[in-house]
């Protein structure tokens, strides 16, 4: 049994520790809102440049362009996205877990690409291939970042070293939840064509495989700009989530530890009473 | 004049830059300059690096491009920039100290490594930006 010291002790730590998660949560719930209107913000560029592949790939042919080609996969890269910082519920334990069974269910386990420190520092410690780790991009998210990663892509792609790219990601769905997301990247999925009763078919300046070359690479470093986002949103999500669960326990723990402080005062006073009761009684 | 007008759109992966209607749109092809007015066929086509004036009813207004794309539809046009801004917006003073770093680091780097086309490309946007800002104040 606990002394009345050490509970009331308990009672103190437990309350430090809840004013701590509160404020992580505020933190947490300030950048969510941040991170939600930069991913709200690439929305008319990602519709505008979903709508430009779909009229081109009516028209495209398939092997037009060396990242559009499928060939024979011999080595491939898996994109790993998590979080920089911890304190987010399973959001970085998921994407680990579904990374190393990704990785150890083919005959040809793909290479890894880390963004994000959590990934990179706990995939480090098992039999994985990684080469090149991004660290602390989401400290402040810049295009300039996606734009870093894809072109290593891209030229490792082009170069021939991998034939196939695919992301796992955690994808934002609403606040209070987070899908995790397997997608391929390499070689560009086409938009599917759709009829369009107003599209009619363009004039190319230059040609149309001069501007697949600009468009596809660009399209990529955006898909990679997304999940980033994506990402980055998520996690403040789900570490707000996280940091409430936390206070709320905080709370449920600090009533439990009150009440047991109470009755173990409640039964000392009891005791001393009988005492004196019983002390008086001797000596009538 | 007053139905000769287009609704255009322009974004870049970080924001949408404008939306509304134009009685033209000029941009730097890669092919060269061109001109979008009103009944433009429909046309796909890259840019590069310069600047772009929108004329509407009430005036132009002139940003500096790094490069993108323009779509061209029936009725409607957008811009596909990979970052865009403003003139008015451009500090000149910025922009200079931008060319001089890129400058800098271009004697000093390895003519190979992936520092050297960076500063490379930062030193063209930044000479893109004084350009444009200079166009703007004539």
């Amino acid at each position: 049994m606990p002394s009345l010291k050490e509970i009331r002790r308990r009672i103190g730590g437990t309350k430090d520790i809840q004013k701590i998660t509160r404020a992580m949560q505020t933190v947490a719930g300030v950048r969510l809102r941040r991170a939600q209107d930069q991913l709200f913000a690439a929305r008319p560029y990602s519709d505008k440049m979903k709508q430009l592949l779909q009229h081109l790939s009516a028209q495209a042919d398939k092997n037009a362009h060396p990242l559009l080609a499928e060939r024979e996969v011999r080595a491939s890269v898996l994109v790993v996205v998590t979080a920089d910082r911890g304190f987010c519920g399973s959001f970085n334990s998921n994407v680990i877990r579904r990374a190393l069974e990704t990785h150890s269910a083919t005959d040809l386990p793909p290479s890894l690409i880390c963004i994000g420190r959590k990934g990179a520092e706990t995939l480090k410690r098992s039999k994985v291939n990684i080469i090149e780790g991004y660290l602390n991009v989401f400290q402040a998210l810049e295009y300039s970042d996606a734009m870093d990663i894809a072109d290593q892509l891209i030229g490792m792609y082009t170069a021939g070293e991998i034939d196939r790219v695919d992301v796992l990601y955690n994808e934002f769905k609403s606040a209070g939840q987070q899908n995790l997301v397997l997608e391929q990247l390499l070689p560009v999925v086409p938009e599917t064509p759709k009829e369009d009763p107003f599209f009619t078919g363009y004039i190319y300046e230059p040609s149309q495989a001069v501007l697949l070359n600009d468009l596809l690479p660009q399209h990529f470093r955006f898909q990679i700009w997304r999940t980033l986002l994506e990402s980055n949103t998520a996690e403040e999500a789900a570490r707000m989530l996280a940091m409430d669960n936390a206070t709320r326990n905080a709370g449920d723990l600090i009533d439990e530890l009150t009440l047991s402080a109470n009755k173990l005062r409640q039964s000392t006073i009891t005791s001393e009473l009988m005492d004196i009761v019983g002390g008086a009684e001797a000596i009538k | 004049m007053e139905d000769r007008v287009f609704s255009l759109v322009v974004v870049t992966p970080v924001r949408q830059v404008f939306e509304g209607q134009v009685r033209s749109l000029q941009a730097p092809g890669t092919d060269g300059d061109f001109e979008v007015l009103v009944g433009h066929i429909p046309m796909l086509t890259s840019l590069r690096p310069g600047v772009v004036t929108l004329r509407n009813t009430d005036g132009r207004s002139i940003y500096a491009i790094s490069g993108g794309f323009v779509e061209v539809m029936r009725h409607e046009a957008t811009v596909l920039a990979e970052t865009i801004e403003r003139v008015d917006s451009i500090d000149v003073e910025r922009a200079r100290d931008a060319e001089k770093r890129a400058q800098d680091r271009i004697e000093s780097a390895a003519s190979t490594s992936v520092d050297m086309s960076r500063a490379q490309s930062a030193l063209a946007r930044a000479q893109n930006r004084l350009r444009a800002s200079q166009l703007a104040n004539k």
